[in-house]
């Protein structure tokens, strides 16, 4: 009893505090918003998942829940879209991109970043211009350049793997997302790594590389993520089968005048899956990497 | 990271171009696909041996392996392929034709023109609509098939050509290129209204509309009987729906001389203003999450419009959500778009097919294929495996049968008489957007007038503006 008065005065003045109310209510209001995001990010997700559970009837009904999971579905969509086809295809194209990407954007963003040449500024200037532009101004150069390409090279780009993958290999985006991280990177360690004999390739393999997981892995997911959705470009660059991605397949449940919204539903889950399994593994080095590359709003 | 983990990435990197060096690619691109005609002088007999005179003379179309660039997808393009399949192995000619889908109408659009700014050939033949023709002529990329069709010996003979449908085939000639024929309608397709006839009867009425005020009064009832915003009539704002209202009210979208845009006649502000009006008073409503079939067949909608080849579609889904709800079937049907003419106006529309300029034996042997395909036997077995429309009056008598068994499709095909179409003018594809936009506008309270004359001005001077290109 006498520490519960104790309690109790020593609250009084808190509680009287305009500034600790404040606080608290700025507390109150922050979380709200959280939560309200949250639910506006989750519940598309979630309605997605129940579509994919219900009957033709339910799907198109309105329904929030569907009266009895029909597991089918899944298969169903697999099959019919010929997913053990076009998942192997995006797998392959997605590997190759986001390796090569990893690859070229780190050796540019180090130059970037820790280097010193005539008109750095203005390059980087010009190569952050291209994230202005809208993806879809890009497919006819990007297009005409491929075909160049698969005509001059001894393996055919188009309706092939490189036409898939080397032109996302270079991304303004991890090229600029890189060179942030790498500039946080003190200058001393590379006075050190001189002294030690290391050149620029060597320094950046051992040094900034290993210092550089967080970013590294957040290209890499985001990588992953634009590889595994591309839809238009694919279907541009491509003439069969042979190479189509996974998201191609889930065009089978839309047709001129009906679609399938069950299954158009379950296919979606079995094409999302891998991102969210790979977010899943990799989110704590992607936070790290969005904060500290300035990234963030 | 450190070094185990970058050994890691790389060794992942070099698996995953193993991977993809595996498999060799068994589609190449469109232009390395021709193959020469096999030499030889015995080839120079026989069926199908080139023409000794004539426009056409010495072109060889054997052994061409041509690409067909398609939009047919799921088991539409299933049952193309055994067409397809039997074309290859029983043409004289030893042609090939590999079809392939290549997404929809739009990537196929934008297929088209990145392979022509690159300097290639897109496929042999392609698919798109009469304004992608007059677009795509721009830079001379497709063949007049009046050069095959009127040839001594590759053509059509004067019977087999007036045994096509007039109307459908004038589509494809462009007074703009010189009444060059861009495309060929190897299918048809029809904007119609779908209704529920054992629903109609349980609300009084004995039959389908056939005029604006019939139909008002049944999707009104029908919205009553739900009394929860469904019911009615689900509206479609497409441009193709647009003109179809305004077909039936007695006008027409396109001016006198077929130059130009008229979107404010007075037909057009009729139809809107009916819409509105439903709308406003609930026998009406927008359904937003898909094609409209799952919810006429689940008795949400008494009413919706939209293209014929949905038919198996809304056929499928009336026995499905029949059997998933546990009650028989209802009858259904589809009818005229209700009209103040004497007869109906029925929107005809569907995309052509189109010869891509190239190596003549290429362009002949393309010709070929379509020759065949339209023919009555093979039409009709395309229209059973589409439902489409045939482009021929003598693929009717293949199809009896098939009409027993889909009365709806007899319904449909029973309109067929009445045919008006959309403009085929240069600038349709912007202009649809266009139209489209200002139907939503007008439902959410802009003034009809004024927003069907906006439309009117915005609409020629987009076709001002290409056409100002073509010349």
């Amino acid at each position: 009893m006498a520490n519960e008065a104790l309690a109790g005065r020593a609250l009084r003045p808190q509680q009287a505090d305009p500034a600790a109310r404040r606080a608290a209510l700025n507390q109150v209001i922050i979380y709200t918003v959280l939560t309200v995001g949250a639910a506006a990010a989750i519940l598309p997700f979630l309605y997605t998942v129940s579509v994919s559970l219900m009957n033709l009837t339910e799907a198109t009904g309105g329904r929030a829940l569907p009266s009895t999971p029909q597991w089918s579905n899944y298969t169903e969509a697999w099959r019919d879209a010929q997913f053990s086809l076009y998942f192997m295809n995006s797998v392959k194209i997605t590997l190759i991109s986001v390796g090569g990407a990893v690859v070229f954007c780190a050796l540019a963003a180090y130059a970037f970043a820790q280097m010193e040449f005539p008109g750095k500024s203005f390059l980087f200037t010009l190569l952050l211009s291209t994230l202005m532009l809208p993806e879809a101004i890009t497919w006819v150069p990007n297009f005409i350049t491929v075909s160049w390409l698969g005509r001059i090279s001894p393996i055919p780009w188009i309706n092939n793997w490189p036409s898939l993958t080397i032109p996302f290999m270079a991304s303004a985006f991890g090229i600029f997302l890189l060179r942030q991280f790498f500039q946080q990177i003190p200058r001393e360690l590379w006075d050190s790594a001189q002294i030690d004999g290391s050149g620029h390739f060597r320094y950046l393999i051992t040094v900034v590389l290993p210092l550089s997981s967080a970013a590294v892995m957040t290209l890499v997911l985001f990588g992953f993520v634009g590889a595994w959705n591309a839809l238009a470009w694919p279907i541009l660059v491509t003439t069969s089968s042979d190479w189509r991605p996974i998201s191609y397949g889930l065009l089978v449940f839309l047709d001129e005048a009906g679609a399938l919204l069950h299954l158009q539903m379950a296919g979606a889950i079995i094409t999302m899956l891998p991102i969210v399994v790979l977010y899943f593994f990799t989110q704590r080095h992607f936070i790290e990497g969005i904060a500290t590359t300035g990234l963030k709003g | 990271m450190n070094t185990k983990r970058l050994w890691m990435v790389a060794t992942l990197l070099v698996a995953a171009l193993v991977l993809a060096a595996c498999p060799a690619p068994a589609a190449q691109a469109p232009a390395a696909m021709e193959e020469k005609a096999p030499a030889g002088e015995a080839m120079d007999e026989g069926p199908c041996a080139p023409a000794a005179d004539g426009p056409l003379a010495g072109i060889d179309p054997r052994g061409q392996t041509i690409v067909w660039w398609h939009q047919h997808r799921g088991s539409r393009e299933e049952k193309l392929a055994v067409i397809v399949e039997d074309f290859n192995a029983n043409n004289e000619c030893g042609i090939v034709l590999d079809a392939q889908n290549q997404g929809g109408y739009n990537d196929i659009r934008d297929k088209v023109n990145a392979s022509t700014a690159s300097g290639e050939q897109p496929a042999s033949l392609i698919v798109g609509y009469q304004n992608d023709q007059a677009f795509y002529q721009l830079n001379g990329v497709l063949a007049d098939f009046d050069t095959f069709i009127d040839d001594p010996a590759w053509g059509f003979t004067a019977e087999e050509r007036a045994d096509f449908f007039a109307s459908f085939m004038e589509q494809g000639v462009h007074p703009v290129f010189d009444n060059q024929r861009l495309g060929f309608p190897p299918n048809r397709s029809m904007e119609v209204l779908y209704y529920n006839q054992t629903w109609l009867e349980e609300l009084g009425f004995a039959g389908p509309p056939t005029t604006p005020e019939a139909f008002e009064e049944m999707a009104c009832a029908g919205a009553a009987a739900n009394g929860d915003g469904t019911g009615g009539y689900i509206l479609r704002d497409d441009a193709s729906a647009m003109a179809s209202w305004t077909f039936a009210l007695g006008g027409n979208v396109l001016n006198e001389d077929n130059t130009g845009y008229v979107y404010n006649g007075q037909a057009t502000i009729d139809a809107m203003t009916l819409l509105k009006r439903m709308f406003d008073n609930g026998c009406a409503y927008f359904f937003t999450e898909g094609y409209p079939n799952p919810e006429f067949a689940a008795r949400r909608a008494s009413f919706t419009q939209g293209s014929s080849s949905g038919l198996p579609f809304y056929a499928n889904d009336m026995v499905t959500i029949a059997e998933e709800q546990g009650r028989d079937m209802d009858v259904w049907g589809v009818t005229a778009i209700p009209y103040t003419t004497e007869n109906p106006v029925q929107n005809i529309y569907g995309a052509d097919v189109m010869i891509t300029a190239g190596p003549p034996e290429q362009e002949l042997a393309a010709w070929l294929f379509i020759k065949w395909f339209t023919t009555p036997e093979v039409q009709a077995r395309w229209v059973e495996a589409s439902n489409y429309f045939p482009t021929r009056a003598g693929t009717e008598a293949h199809l009896s049968g098939y009409v027993e068994e889909n009365p709806q499709y007899g319904e449909a095909l029973a309109l067929l008489g009445y045919g008006a179409y959309e403009p085929q003018l240069i600038s349709y594809q912007a202009v649809r957007d266009a139209a489209e936009t200002a139907f939503n506008e007008i439902m959410q309270g802009a003034d009809i007038q004024a927003t069907l004359d906006a439309l009117t001005e915005t609409a020629n001077e987009l076709q001002e503006e290409l056409m100002g290109e073509v010349e």
